[in-house]
């Protein structure tokens, strides 16, 4: 139960101001660092989903998507240990030029 | 409703708050909030406005006005330092789920974001404290928020609302207006329905327990289960024990009631955990200050938990069957299932009888009935209690006097005990008070309060003072910041780092309100104070000089199990 993964997290929702900003409140709330996050529309109009990986234990995340779970415009949430999408595989060309040629600022 | 035509959003704002039928605002006037007070200058025949006199006592009187009534509290404050001064109430009515519909006023919506005179972003501050909040910077936005906040606040899980609106929002012109009650949420279920396996399972665990035990928590005032969970237990012949927060849900005297789990419980309660092979609980969610070390807590029993809120669920105990929804509704549920147990459960009971008897031994009459030295906690809780015989509403504020008045207060009816649980609110009592008060002011309203706790809102005086409110303020005085000194004598080797006090003089200070006060120091001159209190016609503060190093017992040291329970200074060492 305590081992550290990387846990993706959907959350179905109301497309509605400050419901992203409690769902990462969440994660603040229990000390979780965010690894990526993003929203995407659904075939329903006014509904997104959001997409949220993070390394922590099954223990905190199963918590953090029963919270999640309360907020009042959420459908609902779930949690899944999955593939990772890494940034290497979309912006590659992007992260390569970077490495090579700028410097950090 | 009817149809309303040119009006303002200020004026839809009240007019919404009277078609949830909330006639009782507690608030604090300021610049962003001028347009609404104007408002509510022609309104004070239908809304009646308590001005306190600081925002912290509007949200903490709506808090004790909605734990008393049932209602939801109503509480408003202007924007900035008005909005920010709420912050603490309300996150103690999320964490004890308290219906609360919090109006602040907030800059124009032209002036967002450019930190404008009195601009603070309640809105972000309040998201993590709110069960639900929401910012309207347009009139027509008005009636909806407040309809969704009185439903979100006041079902499920009860909690804290808070509507912001801004200055233009407030004085804007709606062509027309009509109230439209909020039925229900597409992504919002606040009325679960419990497994009905679960339901089985639950069932078949009481019919064959040989030492059930109830724990009653808040959830089952808040769903009006309280008769409910009498009858369960009496079909059972399962005891009940109670936590902080449930504490008058079931009558003290009821011969099935073995007092309060928890750090400063009661023996019968705490070691009747530790024994019982099911545990019923209902509508508690297991905090730590209930549990003790938690793997170490109700070693032999099967955890049946209902609550409404999925989150509770398996949070901190993992429960064998977890009935999700509404207390009442499930505890009728296994009151019509469970089997009828014939007589009495002696040998369970006597264990009952057994640590009362220990804990009388060793505390209860060193507390109630000492022959010399200072006036103990104990006994002036006590004193009072028998001059009230069970019938009033009894709120505290926090630290000792609030363990010994939920140990030595005695309650007959529900919703009688008013006290900040999860957070653990100084300041809290003096304006909850006032609240309980406004709430039910047919009934007799004590508080005892400690005199630091006191002084953390003690500019409410002038609220009795102005509203003429008939409250009993009860001190019990140690010059200590009690409960951290305590911890300090007994964890921290009795240094007693910035705990003593120097306290003004509270009689003077009353009578500067008009308050009819009086201060005893003599064991001989309490009872006769307290007849005086009680029957004194409207507000009196009786400052009872209390021995100034005495410990609550018994204790649970903290992260300790409940089995460890300590019950003296000498105990301990």
């Amino acid at each position: 139960m305590s081992e550290i993964k990387e846990y993706t997290v959907t959350v179905l929702s109301e497309n509605k101001i400050g419901v992203l900003n409690r769902v990462t409140g969440i994660y603040l709330r229990h000390k979780i660092n965010l690894e990526s996050l993003r929203a995407v529309e659904t075939s329903v109009p006014n509904v997104k989903m959001m997409i949220i990986s993070s390394y922590t234990t099954e223990e905190q995340i199963s918590l953090v998507v029963k919270q999640i779970k309360r907020i009042v415009e959420v459908f609902d949430a779930r949690y899944s240990v999955v593939e990772k999408i890494t940034p290497e595989a979309i912006y590659g060309n992007i992260l390569s030029e970077l490495r090579q040629s700028r410097q950090e600022n | 409703m009817t149809k309303r035509y040119n009006i303002s959003g200020a004026e839809a704002l009240l007019l919404s708050l009277l078609e949830e039928k909330a006639d009782t605002v507690f608030g604090y006037p300021g610049g962003a909030i001028i347009p609404l007070y104007d408002c509510l200058y022609g309104y004070t025949d239908r809304i009646r406005h308590i001005l306190t006199r600081h925002e912290q006592g509007a949200v903490h009187a709506a808090q004790g006005y909605a734990r008393a009534t049932g209602r939801t509290g109503v509480c408003m404050a202007t924007s900035g330092p008005g909005a920010t001064n709420l912050i603490t109430g309300i996150a103690d009515a999320m964490i004890d789920s308290t219906p609360l519909v919090c109006i602040t006023a907030q800059v124009a919506a032209s002036l967002l974001g450019t930190d404008a005179f009195q601009e603070a972003d309640i809105i972000s501050m309040t998201m993590p404290i709110t069960k639900w909040n929401y910012q309207a910077t347009s009139a027509k936005e008005i009636g909806e928020a407040i309809s969704k906040a009185f439903y979100i606040a006041r079902t499920g899980r009860p909690g804290p609302v808070l509507i912001d609106i801004t200055r233009n929002a407030q004085v804007e012109m709606l062509e027309s207006f009509e109230y439209h009650p909020c039925t229900g949420l597409r992504s919002y279920d606040p009325r679960p329905q419990a497994d009905p396996d679960e339901l089985a399972k639950a069932v078949g665990l009481l019919d064959t327990a040989v030492r059930p035990l109830m724990i009653v928590g808040q959830g089952v005032k808040l769903s009006g289960g309280e008769s409910e969970a009498v009858k369960l237990a009496e079909k059972c012949a399962m005891p009940m024990a109670s936590t902080l927060m449930g504490l008058s849900a079931v009558p003290t005297a009821h011969p099935l009631f073995v007092g309060k789990v928890g750090m400063h419980g009661n023996v019968a309660a705490n070691e009747m955990t530790q024994s019982a092979d099911v545990i019923v609980a209902a509508g508690m969610r297991f905090s730590d200050r209930v549990t003790g070390d938690i793997s170490k807590y109700a070693p032999n029993a099967k955890i049946i938990h209902i609550d409404i809120d999925p989150v509770e669920h398996s949070k901190n105990v993992k429960a064998d069957v977890s009935l999700l929804g509404d207390a009442r509704e499930i505890l009728s549920l296994l009151l019509e299932k469970c089997a009828t147990h014939n007589g009495e459960r002696h040998e369970w009971m006597a264990q009952a009888k057994e640590a009362y008897d220990r804990e009388y031994k060793y505390v209860i009459e060193k507390a109630l009935h000492l022959k010399e030295g200072n006036i103990s906690m104990g006994e002036t809780v006590d004193g009072v209690a028998r001059h009230l015989g069970g019938e009033a509403i009894v709120v505290t504020d926090v630290g000792q006097h609030q363990m010994f008045a939920s140990r030595y207060s005695r309650f007959n009816n529900t919703r009688s005990f008013i006290t900040s649980g999860g957070l653990g609110t100084m300041g809290f009592g003096l304006p909850a008070a006032i609240g309980a008060k406004i709430g039910c002011p047919q009934r007799q309203v004590v508080l005892f309060v400690g005199d630091g706790g006191l002084q953390m809102t003690i500019q409410e005086l002038g609220t009795i003072m102005q509203c003429g409110i008939d409250v009993k303020i009860v001190i019990l005085n140690n010059g200590y910041l009690g409960m951290v000194r305590q911890w300090q004598e007994l964890f921290f080797e009795k240094r007693y780092s910035f705990t003593k006090l120097a306290d003004p003089d509270f009689v003077t200070l009353a009578s500067a309100y008009g308050i009819a006060a009086k201060r005893v120091v003599r064991r001989d001159e309490l009872e006769e104070a307290i007849s005086e209190m009680c029957a004194h016609k409207g507000a009196f503060l009786l400052d009872v000089a209390v021995e100034s190093e005495e410990n609550v017992f018994p204790m649970v040291p903290a992260g300790k199990s409940i089995s460890n329970l300590i019950f003296s200074d000498l105990h301990h060492e």
